[in-house]
């Protein structure tokens, strides 16, 4: 359809509200698809199943309009992106049909693994506007398998490491920067993800233009601007309705990769009038491991902190961060200076930077009684990834994460419990994979995955629960696998409750040896459902452990093998809740039934545009111990 | 902990304030707790436990004996105000909210 030269002479610059709604909600639209074409092209589990992406649409300067309701924290790293682009392609030019990739930490992107792809939108021979797909990749080429390289002490250790490069000119594959990835990766489904994001961005480009061309220029640029200030206005009103003050927190991450230190991550947040200020004065210094996060991390973990506790109802985009201010120094934790390694940057420095700018919005919620209600306590909190390689039973290399982590628990809200496996804090359309397709996909056989008994952080309401899981290699075609583990949250959980709710469970992982369940397999006895019945010597593993072989069955395995050594469990800890204050039962047991109060935080149902999560698995329905009392004042 | 303002408030289920009234109170034996714009931590009874008094899997397997759950309490009645992680040498959580009045 094409409106009439009257209707769009009509709209010009000032777009009427109804106008404004449905091209704003076409942008979003614009970046869902997105997501969808992306994640259909790809073969991966980790953009498959676990939604491991992100999409944009930015304004000219790369300042972001929209984003997709994928990883949060990627999409707020396109316009770092878009400005690094433009900043550094003077010499190739930046031209109609372009696209350009990069994953540099230091140059925009949040880790390695996420490879971005951006795209200038051309109109009238200028820029309109940018787009952007990013995605997580299976393997960077580092000194280990899946990107993350538990003893990198460096950024060069962890692989490969892009500054903007064009991979598309004019419309045309550059073939050469495409073999030059994959020459530096192990697995080759890295080449379909990264065809998935210029399919992604192509349709992006097209959808775009199909606007422009039926609404003209103009109204298209306008709502993009609109939306933007209508952002930041709608913030500045609210923030204005709430209490002033300061608020701090400390949050830790715990074993750099190479030793058990504590690094700590201190947020000082001051909101005055219409804007808040985030400190992060007295942040460890950064890390010898891979647990740092650059600027872009740090910036981005403040704001999808900012987004899914304030902005419930406004758009996530360049107007929000008009309204905040970010104190850092260069050289700690989670703003480190190069050439600090930064590969979990993701589910370390910004999980718990989320953590600890999150546990001060919810706080400042509890003390506005108009918006008391939209308080959550900390969502999710760690994570674990554990990652393993080798090659597959269809005789294919490969190297995989196990996507589960992202079945955490939700925060605990004012009047609910939070909601089970609600899913990553950072993912507004979390999912976990289907066991039937891991075990379709590599050679891996589950023993179980439910939800982790007591998981959730006992209070007046309790946190959502998370999950545990085992699994053991099965018919690798080398008899093994190799695997390791990149988690935070082991010595301590960093799900914190808020106003007297209890923290949420940190993680485990642990090895079993000797099990003999290839014998059971084979036999075709059932396989134990419990950690505890399965058989063998059971070690605890690091939550940063190095990679390491695991064994697993052979077909036509001699009896008297040992190495079918492949339990692996861990538990990702999740959710505290808010407030107990109850019949004078402040001591708390371990394993105890909960007869104070409890008040927590749930999932809200207000999150945007959140699809529906079915968790790919059916948990046994355990027992709460968790019991719900009014508090009588 | 510091509250002041205007108006009544609660923050969570267990504190009550009464900015106009002058009193932050406990909401379960309604114990004063203090006024409005003075440091309520003082006044309040701390306790620290085990990281496993919030349930299993809380850390007991990588226990270095660094970490504690340090609850805040109402100093009559016990109920729990806030409940954080305790860490030798790092700066505790703090708050200081103006309620009541905005901009």
């Amino acid at each position: 359809m094409k409106l009439d030269d009257a209707v769009t002479s009509k709209i010009g610059q000032d777009v009427d509200p109804v106008t404004f709604e449905v091209l704003n909600h076409r942008l979003l639209s614009i970046t869902e698809e997105m997501g969808i074409q992306y994640m259909r092209c790809s073969g991966s589990n980790v953009l498959i199943t676990g939604n491991d992406a992100a999409t944009a649409i930015m304004r000219a300067d790369g300042a972001l309009v929209a984003v997709g309701p994928y990883i949060v924290t990627q999409g707020n790293v396109l316009p770092l992106i878009v400005e690094a682009t433009q900043r550094m392609s003077t010499d190739v030019g930046i031209h109609d049909g372009d696209i350009f990739i990069c994953n540099d930490p230091y140059l925009g992107a949040i880790h390695a693994p996420d490879f971005a792809t951006v795209a200038p939108i051309f109109h009238g021979g200028e820029i309109v506007a940018w787009i952007g797909a990013s995605g997580h990749q299976l393997d960077t080429g580092g000194m280990d398998p899946g990107g993350f390289s538990v003893k990198a002490v460096d950024i060069h250790q962890e692989g490969l490491r892009m500054p903007p490069v064009k991979i598309v000119d004019r419309g045309t594959v550059r073939e050469d920067v495409l073999r030059w990835i994959l020459n530096q990766v192990r697995d080759p489904l890295v080449g379909l993800d990264v065809k998935g994001q210029i399919a992604a961005l192509n349709n992006g480009r097209r959808r775009l233009l199909e606007l422009i061309e039926t609404w003209g220029v103009a109204p298209v640029k306008g709502v993009m601007e609109g939306s933007i200030t209508h952002a930041r206005e709608k913030l500045q009103r609210r923030l204005r309705e709430l209490p002033d003050g300061r608020w701090r927190d400390v949050q830790y991450i715990d074993h750099d990769g190479h030793e058990p230190n504590i690094y700590r991550i201190v947020c000082t947040m001051t909101k005055h009038g219409d804007r808040i200020v985030f400190d992060f004065t007295d942040t460890s210094p950064n890390a010898r491991g891979l647990i740092n996060s650059t600027y872009s991390g740090l910036q981005a973990a403040v704001l999808s902190s900012m987004y899914i506790n304030l902005c419930w109802d406004i758009p996530w985009n360049r107007g929000v961060r008009d309204c905040i201010e970010i104190v850092t120094e260069s050289g700690t934790v989670n703003n480190c200076a190069y050439p600090a390694p930064c590969a979990m940057a993701t589910i370390s420095a910004v999980i718990v930077t989320i953590d600890v700018t999150w546990r001060c919005l919810a706080q400042l919620l509890l003390t506005s009684p108009p918006h008391h209600e939209q308080a959550m306590a900390v969502w999710s909190g760690t994570s674990m990834a554990p990652i393993f390689s080798g090659r597959s039973q269809h005789g294919f290399a490969f190297a995989a994460t196990e996507m589960s982590h992202f079945g955490g628990g939700g925060g605990a809200r004012t009047y609910a419990d939070g909601v089970d496996t609600a899913g990553i804090v950072f993912n507004t359309t979390p999912n976990m994979p289907n066991i039937e397709d891991q075990e379709a996909e590599y050679p891996v056989l589950y023993l179980f995955r439910r939800h982790l008994r007591d998981s959730g952080g006992p209070g007046l309401y309790r946190g959502g629960r998370s999950a545990e899981l085992a699994y053991m290699v099965y018919e690798a075609p080398e008899g093994k696998l190799e695997g390791l583990f990149a988690g935070t949250g082991a010595e301590m959980p960093n799900a914190i409750g808020v106003a007297g709710g209890m923290p949420g469970a940190a993680i485990r992982v642990a090895r079993v040896v000797g099990t003999g369940l290839n014998d059971r397999v084979r036999r075709g006895q059932p396989l134990p459902a419990a950690l505890e019945d399965v058989a063998g010597e059971v070690e605890i593993l690091s939550c940063k452990h190095e990679r390491t072989p695991i064994a697993g069955a052979m077909s036509g395995t001699t009896a008297g093998r040992r190495a079918a050594a492949t339990a692996i469990r861990y538990a990702a800890s999740r959710r505290a809740s808010l407030t107990t204050s109850g019949a004078g039962s402040c001591h708390r047991r371990p394993h105890a039934r909960y007869t104070a109060s409890q008040f927590g935080l749930t999932a809200p149902s207000t999150l945007m545009r959140r699809r529906s999560c079915v968790p790919s698995f059916a948990g046994p329905g355990l027992p709460s111990r968790a019991r719900r009392a009014r508090v009588t004042p | 902990m510091r509250f002041s303002g205007r108006g009544t408030a609660r923050f969570g289920a267990a504190l009550g304030l009464d900015l106009d009234g002058g009193a932050i109170r406990c909401t379960h034996c309604t114990s004063t707790l203090g006024k409005p714009g003075e440091d309520l931590l003082p006044g309040l009874r701390e306790w620290e436990a085990p990281l496993t008094a919030a349930g299993p899997v809380r850390g007991e397997d990588y226990d270095r004996g660094r970490f504690r759950l340090r609850h805040v309490l109402c100093p009559n009645c016990g109920s729990t105000l806030d409940v954080h992680l305790s860490f030798e040498g790092a700066p505790r959580p703090s708050m200081e909210a103006v309620i009541g009045t905005t901009s």
